[in-house]
């Protein structure tokens, strides 16, 4: 056994991290009715990233531990390129349906080489579905 | 196939963890973790957070005496063989881990009963015999250069010395002083630098009193003093400070127009560090009539004379002077007292206030006056003393659990309020304390001032001060955002303990962060921080970050703002 220690660091200097950010719900402005999501793409500089859509029907509870852990989404933790700069990534084609509501989380891993990871701008395309339920 | 409606697109923001879930708010980050909200006026993107640089500084934490017994959600602590009283304090943090090092839990010192009893912030989360406890330092600045001790804080002064009180080792930059460390106790110590070799002597303050000199008339003087009665005091004094403790008891002498007056010196308190003596004398006016008046002085500085040249003149040396060379000069006081026991040590107007002293002690140690609710600070014109008389009180009377220097002012936090301490013009009332927050705090690391406003942590939650930091509301409102995470749900989820947070300010990133240390265990079970920022220049919260690390703890256990970067003490049990 190691005795405990304590050690100096400086805040926001290190080499490299674990982020992700998530939206907050949306009916989309049509409360009543279900939505699919058809696409996703993103604009920034992302190493190792991932989205994941969350959608919600009527009862599903909206658990922020999963949204916070990127557990339990409608399609699971999905990859995409990897934007060596600032860059709009490719249309990712998707088919997300029954959302009430609806929340994108996005993550990446940068690694603590060249310019820091960043996120500008999401973007994902969504229609209606179905009747009022 | 359904109609399509307008893209969702989502851009940075505030940072609103708590909003409704409704499906209709604003374009806010919801959740996220380990991204900065960089930009202003809606031009916002994220980006990420880089971690903790290691300043590689590794810093051992301290066992305390004797062993730990924690009972699952009790917050009283038993102790076997402990001794509380004399190796804890207040908001003080450590870090409990079984002989068999399987977990660890960090106890805030909320209360201390005895040597074997203490109450603490968060009750551990299971129970556990004979456990280690581990007392994990504090950070704060010290000019540019970073300054660990377990408790208490350190000044530096000219020349180069330093001023602390506290407990543990003091590291500078991660290493001790050269030459003989400086060791923090309640009882306030100087580090006296050497500039020929770079190294440090360590005294507790206060000299003792000497016993008078011995004087006698002696010819050859130069200046014609007339023949009269003269007396002198002695004082012991400290060439690094200028400074001086209580006089010795007055010596007369008689002598003859022409004369000089041969002073042979008693010992000097050398353990105690005085290097030098301060000769007060009465004037010749003083001596005119028949009632004796120069007997009861009073005595006026002559002349500050090392020890070394007492010495080098086998402990007598002749003195002569004029009135009009003395009679304006300082007056000798009795009321050189040395400081007090006290927990912190800040600089109003450059001279030492000693904080959170004149405490009730206990029964071990009934001796012992820190902590406490009065402040003492040092005579203006000699830091070596600092009587009682000139103690004051935080009003209403509560112990003071630390303490922030800005605008001219001290800021007290005590257990129900924040209160400030300002100067005065007033000779009679030097210093006033007032109450300013009505909100009271766990820890000494919860408050910082930033460009004008206070930001803290009182165990309400975090609050601002309004305006320029002199109003006496504190503002919650704008805290709201993250009052899901911080508060929980006020009731059955639990927020943050206000045992666990520090405050701290990062000029880099232009945040102030808000540290919950010990907020969860990760996944291989050692213990994570979380920090909450909120953007000045964004007005709003900006981050969300966790440290967490699958090899040892990551308890933050110290934070400050060194130079245009914050940094923190981080550790903990490791695996």
């Amino acid at each position: 056994m190691a005795n405990p220690s304590v050690g100096t660091f400086r805040f926001d200097d290190g080499n490299g991290n674990e982020w992700f950010l998530a939206s907050p719900p949306s009916n989309s402005g049509v409360g009543e009715r279900d939505k699919v999501i058809k696409s996703f793409r993103a604009t920034g500089k992302m190493t190792a990233p991932q989205y994941a859509i969350y959608g919600y029907g009527p009862s599903d509870s909206i658990d922020t531990a999963d949204i916070e852990a990127g557990t339990n989404s409608s399609t699971g933790l999905k990859s995409f390129t990897t934007t060596a700069g600032v860059a709009q990534t490719p249309r990712i084609q998707i088919n997300v349906p029954n959302c009430m509501q609806h929340l994108v989380r996005v993550s990446g891993v940068w690694d603590g080489t060249g310019v820091k990871d960043r996120v500008d701008q999401i973007l994902y395309e969504v229609a209606t579905q179905g009747v009022r339920r | 196939m359904g109609n399509p409606l307008p893209p969702r697109i989502i851009r940075s923001g505030p940072y609103v963890p708590t909003t409704s879930r409704a499906g209709d708010e604003a374009n806010v980050i919801f959740r996220k973790s380990n991204l900065i909200t960089r930009s202003r006026n809606s031009r916002f993107y994220e980006e990420c957070y880089s971690g903790e640089g290691n300043l590689n500084e590794d810093l051992a934490a301290v066992q305390i005496t004797g062993t730990l017994d924690l009972t699952l959600d009790s917050a009283t602590v038993t102790g076997n063989g402990t001794l509380f009283t004399s190796e804890l304090h207040l908001g003080q943090r450590v870090c409990a881990i079984p002989v068999d090092n399987s977990n660890s839990w960090l106890l805030v010192v909320r209360r201390i009963i005895d040597d074997t009893h203490m109450i603490v912030w968060q009750a551990p989360d299971a129970s556990a015999a004979a456990v280690n406890g581990w007392r994990m330092p504090r950070l704060y600045a010290v000019n540019d250069q970073r300054g660990v001790s377990l408790t208490g804080n350190v000044l530096k002064l000219d020349k180069g010395s330093f001023l602390g009180v506290g407990s543990g080792t003091f590291f500078l930059n991660g290493q001790p002083l050269p030459g003989v460390s400086l060791v923090l106790t309640r009882h306030p110590t100087l580090a006296l630098y050497d500039a020929t070799t770079g190294t440090y002597t360590v005294f507790p303050l206060g000299m003792d009193t000497p016993v008078a000199p011995t004087l006698m008339a002696v010819g050859g003087g130069t200046k014609g003093m007339q023949a009269g009665n003269y007396s002198i005091v002695l004082t012991p004094n400290r060439l690094e400070t200028d400074g001086y403790n209580n006089p010795s008891p007055r010596a007369d002498v008689t002598i003859s127009t022409g004369d000089m007056i041969a002073i042979t010196f008693p010992a000097a308190d050398s353990a105690n560090g005085q290097n030098a003596w301060g000769i007060w004398v009465t004037t010749f006016a003083d001596t005119l009539g028949a009632d004796l008046n120069y007997l009861n002085g009073p005595w006026h500085f002559l002349i500050q004379v090392s020890e070394a040249d007492v010495a080098a003149g086998g402990r007598t040396l002749n003195y002569e002077w004029l009135d009009a060379e003395v009679e304006t000069n300082e007056i000798v006081s009795f009321n050189n007292d040395e400081p007090t026991d006290a927990e912190f040590v800040e600089e109003m107007n450059a001279i030492p206030v000693y904080i959170s002293c004149q405490g009730q002690g206990n029964v071990v140690h009934p001796e012992a006056t820190s902590p406490g609710p009065f402040i003492v600070p040092a005579k203006p014109n000699n830091i070596e003393a600092a009587p009682l008389d000139l103690a004051f009180s935080s009003s209403p009377p509560e112990t003071i659990l630390g303490a922030v220097m800005a605008q001219g002012r001290i800021y007290l936090l005590t257990i129900n309020k924040l209160q400030i301490a300002q100067s005065t013009p007033s000779d009679a009332v030097p210093i006033i304390i007032r109450p300013f927050w009505h909100d009271g705090f766990a820890n000494p690391d919860q408050l910082v001032f930033v460009n004008g406003t206070l930001y803290g942590f009182p165990v309400a939650g975090p609050s601002r001060s309004v305006g320029d930091g002199d109003e006496i509301v504190a503002e919650r409102d704008w805290a709201e955002d993250v009052a899901e995470i911080v508060l929980g749900d006020r009731e059955s989820t639990a927020g943050w303990n206000p045992g666990q947070v520090l405050v701290g300010y990062d000029p880099f990133d232009d945040l102030v962060a808000f540290i919950h240390s010990a907020d969860h265990r990760n996944t291989a079970g050692f213990w994570t921080t979380r920090i909450l920022g909120f953007g000045i220049s964004q007005n709003f919260w900006v981050t969300d970050i966790l440290i967490s690390s699958d090899t040892q703890d990551s308890i933050v256990s110290g934070v400050a703002t060194i130079g245009d970067r914050m940094e923190l003490l981080i550790g903990g049990r490791i695996g």
